[in-house]
């Protein structure tokens, strides 16, 4: 049993931390310690500063309040703190869509490390930004939550699916729905293939 | 390229000060444990000793306790007035106040409800997801919301009560506005603005019954997520227009509520206004300020019976260039009616 709650780094895994703070309430600092800056990452990407603070430290509390009710069969509490988080965000969707609207007329500066290692892509992201942008706010909520915890968060598909509350195929078929839904909006075609990769297709 | 990594592109990005912000909800979280103010930074050192020992004084206080003092420092339910103070808004002009006046006439002569009285809600809805026509049964007080499914059965809407913080994401939501039902046979999905109002259906009793009253109340309202909304007149015209499409008021209040809307500076009358389902309207509308999302925001009464027609965002009008509308809502229909599914 120990093992199970052992995590590849030798640490108490999320699951037992939490389960141990049933007993000792102080624990739960462990979780907030390991998954705060992440959560209010998120939380700041979604609504911006002003309300980052307040929904994160929701987010907690909410956890810290519901965590008798957390599966210990999950050794990682990430997905769940993401599920928390986007319920509280949820209740703030006027703002968020103020934050979007406000935010889409920005010039990006930031690019993520990660993005990718082809100039053309970050042109070709950066120039469609506002149709980026709108095609974002075009999505129900379901399908936003999806996208931005697989996009923003790097939630796997398996983890997503925690989160939301789905199985992991609706998780696959409403990104597919969602990549055709985004190819379209974006005019059809795959914007960012070279006139070269073009012609030898 | 891949679609997702585009979306990835456009991510915000993190605040420079993202360890200030995660040590700021650390305190939130200390307070909310222990109930009390934030205590000056612990000798035993970093955060994560000061959360245990705040989460290990509220053992010994009771768990129980704590967490309800803890959701009261941090529940968007929360709200309080910010204390005494009039708002001394400048006078609006006569036609907006004529507007106003006109629309609470009619208002005020319309039958009362209980809370709990079902309304068959008409609606057509763009700038959603889809965008469409949608026939959905709520009550007055918006706790309760239904739609008839393909087979013809009245299905519910889970609608969260208060602030149910717990509940899973999807498993039930609070709506400004009316929830949008798309039935479809394998695939109905139900949309629709989520959030908090910060005045619930039962604060409606406790509201002043004067329109100057009325709209400094609305005014001094502390609500813990102003951070999104704007500046006061915006909040207050903003707050009126969440009550007047979501819930259905006693009409007393309702025209109360119009009238406070002809005192808030910065509205505007649109007397060419069109609603999403193009028809005709008058607007009266307020412009947000760019830091808050920008666009006018406007609600719309029926020009022939100054009843409620909806409300909608436009984009901010440009010198050489008409706004235009990014969402809305037209109310076709709506009436009171015996129960879920009943038609008028």
């Amino acid at each position: 049993m120990l093992a199970q709650q052992l995590a590849a780094n030798g640490e108490l895994s999320d699951a037992a931390v939490i389960e141990r703070s049933l007993r000792e309430p102080s624990c739960f600092a462990e979780i907030v310690s390991r998954h705060g800056i992440e959560i209010v990452r998120y939380v700041h990407a979604r609504l911006g500063s002003g309300l980052a603070e307040d929904v994160a430290a929701e987010t907690f509390l909410a956890a810290f309040s519901c965590r008798d009710r957390y599966d210990v069969s999950q050794t990682e509490a990430r997905p769940w703190l993401y599920g928390i988080a986007v319920r509280q965000i949820g209740k703030h969707q006027r703002a968020e869509s103020r934050y979007r609207r406000a935010i889409a007329r920005l010039p990006a500066d930031h690019v993520p490390d990660d993005f990718g290692d082809r100039l053309v892509d970050r042109v070709t992201a950066e120039q469609l930004r506002p149709q980026l942008w709108a095609t974002l706010a075009a999505l129900s909520r379901q399908d936003r939550e999806l996208l931005l915890l697989v996009a923003w968060a790097d939630l796997t598909y398996a983890e997503s699916a925690q989160a939301l509350g789905l199985t992991v195929s609706a998780v696959r078929s409403r990104l597919n729905r969602i990549r055709a839904k985004a190819r379209q909006a974006l005019g059809g075609t795959n914007p960012a293939r070279s006139s070269e990769q073009t012609r030898t297709d | 390229m891949d679609e997702l990594k585009m979306f990835k592109a456009i991510r915000p990005a993190p605040p420079a000060a993202i360890d200030e912000l995660s040590r700021a909800v650390h305190d939130r979280l200390d307070q909310a444990l222990v109930g009390l103010p934030a205590r000056p930074a612990s000798t035993f050192g970093g955060r994560r000793t000061r959360l245990a020992l705040a989460a290990g004084l509220a053992v010994a206080a009771g768990v129980t306790a704590v967490l309800v003092a803890g959701s009261g420092v941090l529940s968007p339910a929360h709200i309080t007035r910010a204390g005494a103070g009039a708002t001394h808004w400048a006078p609006t002009s006569r036609s907006v106040q004529e507007v106003a006046y006109r629309t609470a006439a009619v208002a005020a002569a319309q039958p009362g409800v209980r809370p709990g009285q079902w309304i068959y809600w008409k609606e057509k809805q763009f700038g959603g997801s889809p965008d469409g026509i949608f026939a959905v049964w709520t009550t007055a007080n918006s706790r309760r919301a239904a739609y008839v499914d393909d087979q013809g059965k009245v299905r519910f809407i889970p609608v969260c009560h208060g602030d149910d913080a717990t509940a899973m994401p999807g498993s039930c939501t609070q709506f400004i506005g009316q929830p949008a039902p798309w039935v479809a046979p394998h695939d109905t999905s139900i949309n629709g603005v989520t959030g908090t109002i910060p005045v619930s259906y039962a604060g409606l009793r406790a509201l002043p019954r004067a329109p100057r009253a009325l709209a400094d109340h609305l005014a001094g309202l502390r609500f813990p997520h102003w951070a999104g909304w704007g500046p006061a007149p915006v909040r207050v015209f903003q707050i009126i227009e969440e009550m007047l499409t979501t819930y259905v008021m006693p009409p007393a209040l309702t025209a109360e509520l119009y009238r406070t809307l002809g005192l808030i500076p910065g509205v505007t009358i649109d007397r060419h206004a069109v609603d999403v389902a193009g028809r005709p309207a008058i607007g009266l509308s307020i412009a947000i300020p760019p830091a808050f999302g920008g666009g006018l925001d406007e609600i719309l009464v029926d020009p022939s019976t100054h009843q409620l027609a909806g409300d909608q965002l436009l984009t901010t009008p440009r010198v050489g260039s008409a706004s235009h509308v990014l969402s809305g809502t037209a109310i076709l229909r709506y009436a009171a009616v015996s129960g879920p599914g009943q038609l008028p």
